[in-house]
């Protein structure tokens, strides 16, 4: 743990109207750690998330990837830098094949450009190929490969979380924020899922930050754990400083 | 536009006053406007720069064109109300609305020929009152039985009848008079509320229960739009169809000229204004569509019968588009031909959006916007170009505020 | 005893190889309708074969001779080609990219009016200073050169990678810059001598690429709301920025000659046809009948379509494809994984405003003539009509929506004039509209995925 803050919330505020879902919050997020963001309903984690994600612009404040300034830029140019997200609520591209799904990830792809495409099919078919090998890897090792050639749309809950993470993976990035990865799903595919993301942040040192309900999880797995209510963090820290803080109990039985 | 009709001479030949300006008015029949243009140069209102020539704005113009603009933004107006309605409601962006404007004007036109003619006219007065009452039935009145129903039809529709002709009767009047534009105005609209009706309950519920895109209602609204104008053209044919009625006399008014037509589309709107903003605001059925336009969904789960309502608006429409139909024809010197609907399309579009979806109110304020806006447009673009004030007001709106004047919500 | 007969089993051998190999040839063909694709390519070649079924019996009623049965054919051929190339580019422009485009119309037009009133007001007096000037004519022949070279390019390199796909990167690099070297060296060929003829032609040529170009920078204006606003709203833009352009043509007389039109455009593919003796021959001896030029009108015509859409095929297929088609799923998700959505539909958008304005400028040359009234709204209309019956998101399917709507139906009203003594007028016009406006409404309702569509519809329910 430690090193250099990767991802930086700094003094982000998000209103909407006259709600203020996100209160002056400040995030130092370090490489290769599994940040946990957790909190009562309504205490603008989600919010927090979709603004460093980029989904939409915070009211005041900066975030920081990497030390640049990134609050600008918009989702998909945060991704080219290395910043990926999934979805609460599986979003798969269901009319594409699963690895038409994966082979979206990488960056830098010539044949996306539509001047190469038309011009210099060679070059991209080239191209392509290596990309097609390294998915295909990559749905081997997440147990997928059967249903390479499945519509997205087929696949069950379960299937659909592993590709979530997959094409996450697949864009190369440095810092993955998961939204509720393991929410509604059985146990043993959810420790499957937190195997991985360890194994991940060990072997390719990427950076985790998710947002979760299930408590036991979060204390399990992350450190640090973040704690949000009302829009304010309320406290930071390891696990077991963070359970028994009064203020956390407080938060979620006080609200 | 109530008045008896007085006797008139024969001829249609204007009288020509030396009002400055003068030389603006063309009392003769103009050509038939090429295909989808706006209907101000098919024949240029009371008082109008001639078609595209003045470059130079010449200002002294700006009062007439203020009140040519307040004309045809009444018109929008009216017409704007149903389509807002619609839009916000049914999430529909109907673009047979125009078509549909026009289509009132046409069935108006249908019913006037036979029409002419104070015996005729008495006689029609009985089937359209008819017709009327069972429209009011269909809004206000709860559900009667149906004896009931046919006794208020039985002792109500012989005393309006009685009514007309004691106005009407014994007055001779060739052409269409203005009792029986009163009468074919209804006809039209009762017509009008049918067609919607049945296109209803054959298209648009379907495709609701189908849970339709908003895409898709937009292409079959085209399909709708193109199977109306051009049946339109094969009945009508392609040239200008008018009402029989003398051209229009513009008398001045504090220094603009304003015909008898004008003047009634203007008085329209003021009545159509208070009967809409009365019907919003104290019937039941006024107050259930602006909860629907609001939020469908609370307005279902609070009790409104979602698929009464449904009609209720459709019907609402179709008085409105007819009324606006006639209205048209009227200020365009009786003249009406089959492409003017499409060519009301944006301008409508604009006046909606601009006042804010599924807001009558907001409707008519962007309908007297975009009118006016089109019309003084004109000094510096040209008359033929009044369309791209419209499409520059509905652009500006779309950048700048997307839910329009009274739209609540973000587009 | 006699040895065996080598030659015999030999010979049986042989015979049955060739017997196989003929086999093979003619279960080739029928392969190509195996599958998913198969059965929509069926549809369509069924469509277009009933089509034309029908069309030569209504050319055939009262006909003099088979002469003209053909070349009514050879008309409506022409007009299926351009239109399929117009719904082409439409289907890449909504179907692939999402864009809801109103105003196609004002693509078609503006391309044929660039070239129409270049070729108006300086055509004849730079054809003359292209054929004095030596300057010129290098400048001239670098243009069609490279034109010429662009145009191949794409061809050239889908073509090494279905025959060979398997060569090294470099060879098939070199394979396709040799294609493009040879179509700008035969195009050149075509263009010498420059005399006063061919610089006309080389007049055309420029009117087309800047009316090309023109309808790319539409293209560009267009993006700007399409790519921030609500489709409906697209709608309303894209109809009145179409109008305004049919006002702007059908006013501006001293540009664009309004309601006469331009007319007398110098059409490259008629002189070539008329004065080319060998194609001369050729038509003839296929047929006495035949006329040369239409027979001309029709191969460009055809070769047009079909490079646009093997061109947008491999484009659907290509990784610039697949983000299309994620960004039609669920843009969102596009987005996260890096995608510029805007940049993706905007090259959408102007893919397929190069077809439209390719087929607007057929349309002109056709008759050599460009009227306001060509490029109106009913063209618009009509055009969508065929999108859907063909089916969206499905390249294939304009080719049976074009023969429908903009073939056939055209037609059929045209032989029912005979209703007009019932009363009912000039049925001819309103008639298809009306027709058309009843088959786009049905399908809407009963059939949204047209003729060839996925059953997954791109239109309900998301």
């Amino acid at each position: 743990m430690g090193g250099e803050a990767v991802l930086q919330a700094v003094d982000v505020s998000k209103r909407f109207g006259g709600l203020t879902a996100v209160d002056g919050v400040s995030l130092d997020v370090h490489a290769g750690t599994l940040t946990g963001i957790i909190g009562p309903n309504g205490a603008g984690k989600t919010t927090l998330f979709n603004v460093l994600a980029g989904f939409y612009p915070p009211t005041s404040g900066r975030v920081l990837l990497r030390g640049q300034d990134i609050t600008e830029l918009p989702a998909h140019e945060r991704s080219c830098r290395g910043l990926a997200r999934t979805f609460q609520i599986t979003r798969t591209l269901a009319r594409l094949t699963v690895a038409e799904n994966l082979l979206l990830g990488p960056r830098d792809q010539l044949g996306e450009r539509a001047l190469f495409a038309i011009f210099a099919r060679p070059l991209v078919e080239e191209q392509e190929a290596a990309t097609r090998e390294r998915v295909d890897e990559t749905l081997r090792a997440f147990g997928l490969d059967h249903l390479r050639d499945a519509y997205a749309g087929s696949l069950s809950g379960g299937q659909r979380k592993l590709l979530e993470l997959a094409r996450a993976l697949m864009t190369d990035p440095s810092v993955v924020l998961l939204d509720e990865p393991v929410a509604g799903v059985n146990p043993t595919l959810a420790r499957d899922l937190l195997d991985r993301i360890d194994r991940l942040r060990g072997e390719r040192g990427i950076t985790f930050v998710l947002v979760e309900h299930d408590l036991e999880t979060v204390f399990s797995r992350c450190d640090p754990v973040v704690v949000l209510a009302g829009g304010k963090k309320v406290c930071e820290g390891p696990p077991k400083s963070v359970q028994e803080d009064t203020r956390v109990l407080e938060a979620y039985l006080g609200g | 536009m109530r008045r008896a009709p007085r006797s008139l001479p024969d001829t249609a030949a204007p009288r020509k006053r030396r009002v400055p300006g003068a030389r603006w008015i063309r009392p003769v029949a103009p050509a038939p406007p090429a295909a989808g243009a706006w209907p101000a140069s098919a024949a240029p209102p009371a008082g109008s720069p001639p078609a595209g020539v003045s470059r130079v704005a010449d200002l002294s113009l700006l009062p007439q064109l203020l009140v040519n603009g307040l004309v045809i933004g009444s018109i929008l107006a009216i017409a704007g109300i149903g389509l807002s309605l619609v839009y916000g409601i049914l999430k529909l962006a109907n673009f047979a609305h125009g078509d549909l404007v026009i289509l009132g004007a046409f069935l108006a036109f249908l019913f006037a020929v036979p029409l002419s003619g104070a015996l005729e006219a008495s006689g029609a007065a009985v089937g359209a009152s008819l017709l009327a009452f069972l429209l009011l039935d269909l809004l206000w009145l709860k559900r009667l039985g149906l004896g009931e129903r046919l006794v208020l039809l039985a002792l109500g529709a012989p005393l309006v009848a009685l009514g007309a002709f004691l106005v009407a009767g014994g007055r001779g009047g060739t052409g269409t008079t203005d009792l029986v534009l009163v009468q074919v105005t209804l006809l039209s609209a009762v017509f009008s509320v049918a067609a919607l009706l049945a296109m209803d309950r054959l298209m648009w519920r379907p495709l609701r229960r189908k849970q339709a895109t908003l895409l898709s209602l937009v292409i079959v609204s085209i399909g709708v739009s193109l199977v109306v104008r051009n049946g339109l053209q094969m009945a009508f044919g392609t040239g200008n169809r008018s009402f029989d009625r003398p051209t229009a006399v513009s008398p001045e008014v504090f220094g603009v000229l304003i015909s008898e037509a004008q003047q009634a589309a203007l008085v329209a709107t003021v009545v159509v204004f208070l009967a809409v903003h009365l019907f919003l605001s104290r019937t039941r059925t006024g107050k259930a569509m602006r909860a629907m336009a609001d939020n469908l969904e609370l307005a279902r789960i609070s009790g409104v019968d979602v698929n009464r309502e449904v009609m209720h608006v459709w019907v609402l429409c179709g008085l409105l588009t007819a009324l606006s139909g006639v209205l048209l024809a009227l200020i365009n010197n009786n003249v009406m031909h089959v492409n003017m609907g499409l060519a009301l399309l944006l301008p409508l579009f604009a006046s909606v959006i601009l006042g804010g979806i599924g807001s009558p109110y907001g409707a008519m304020a962007g309908g007297f916007v975009v009118g006016i806006a089109m019309k003084t447009a004109g000094l510096w673009i040209g008359t033929r170009y009044e369309v791209a004030a419209a499409l520059i007001v509905l652009i500006a709106v779309l950048l700048l505020r997307p839910q329009g004047i009274f739209g609540g919500r973000v587009a | 005893m006699r040895p065996p007969d080598a030659a015999g089993p030999r010979l049986l051998a042989a015979g049955r190889s060739i017997a196989s190999g003929a086999a093979a040839l003619l279960r080739w063909p029928l392969r190509l309708f195996e599958g998913r694709e198969g059965r929509e390519w069926r549809t369509v070649v069924l469509t277009l074969l009933i089509v034309f079924a029908l069309m030569a019996a209504l050319g055939s009623v009262g006909a003099v001779s088979t002469g003209v049965v053909v070349n009514f054919l050879v008309g409506l051929a022409i007009t299926a080609c351009i239109f399929s190339l117009l719904a082409l580019g439409l289907q890449v422009q909504f179907g692939h990219g999402g864009i809801l485009n109103f105003g196609l119309i004002a693509f078609a037009g503006l391309a044929a009016y660039v070239m129409g009133i270049l070729w108006r007001h300086a055509g004849r007096g730079l054809a003359d200073a292209i054929a004095a000037d030596a300057a010129l004519q290098a400048a001239v022949l670098a243009v069609v050169a490279a034109a010429a070279a662009v145009f191949a390019a794409p061809v050239a390199g889908l073509a090494v990678e279905r025959f060979r796909p398997r060569a090294p990167t470099r060879l098939k690099r070199l394979a396709v810059l040799a294609a493009a070297g040879a179509a700008a060296a035969s195009a050149v060929s075509l263009f010498l001598p420059l005399g006063v003829t061919q610089s006309r032609d080389a007049v055309i040529l420029l009117g087309i690429l800047l009316g090309i170009g023109a309808a790319v920078g539409l293209a560009f204006v267009f993006a700007m709301p399409a790519i921030r606003l609500r489709e409906d709203y697209l709608a309303i833009v894209t109809l009145g920025a179409a109008e305004l352009l049919e006002a702007f043509y059908r006013n501006e007389i001293w540009l664009t000659g309004g309601t006469e039109g331009i007319l007398n455009l110098h059409n490259p593919i008629t002189e070539r046809a008329l004065s080319n003796d060998a194609w001369q021959g050729f038509v003839d001896a296929l047929d006495p009948n035949l006329r040369a030029v239409p027979l001309a009108q029709l191969l460009i015509a055809f070769l047009l379509v079909l490079y646009f859409f093997l061109l947008f095929e491999a484009l659907i297929r290509s990784p610039w494809g697949r983000v299309l088609r994620a960004i039609r799923e669920d843009d969102t998700v596009a987005s996260a994984m890096g995608k510029d959505v805007n940049r993706f539909r905007l090259q959408a958008l102007v893919l397929g405003g190069i077809a439209i304005a390719v087929a607007g400028i057929l349309i002109a040359l056709r008759t050599s003539t460009i009227f306001p009234g060509t490029y109106e709204r009913q063209l618009t209309f009509s055009t969508w009509v065929a999108l859907v019956v063909g089916g969206v998101a499905n390249n294939k399917g304009v080719f049976a929506g074009a023969a429908i709507v903009l073939v056939a139906l055209p037609e059929l009203a045209r032989n029912l004039r005979v209703l007009e003594e019932f009363g009912l007028q000039n049925i001819v016009g309103p008639g298809q509209g009306v027709a058309a406006g009843l088959i786009l409404i049905l399908f809407m309702m009963y059939r949204p995925h047209g003729l060839v569509g996925r059953k997954e519809e791109l239109l309900f329910g998301r």
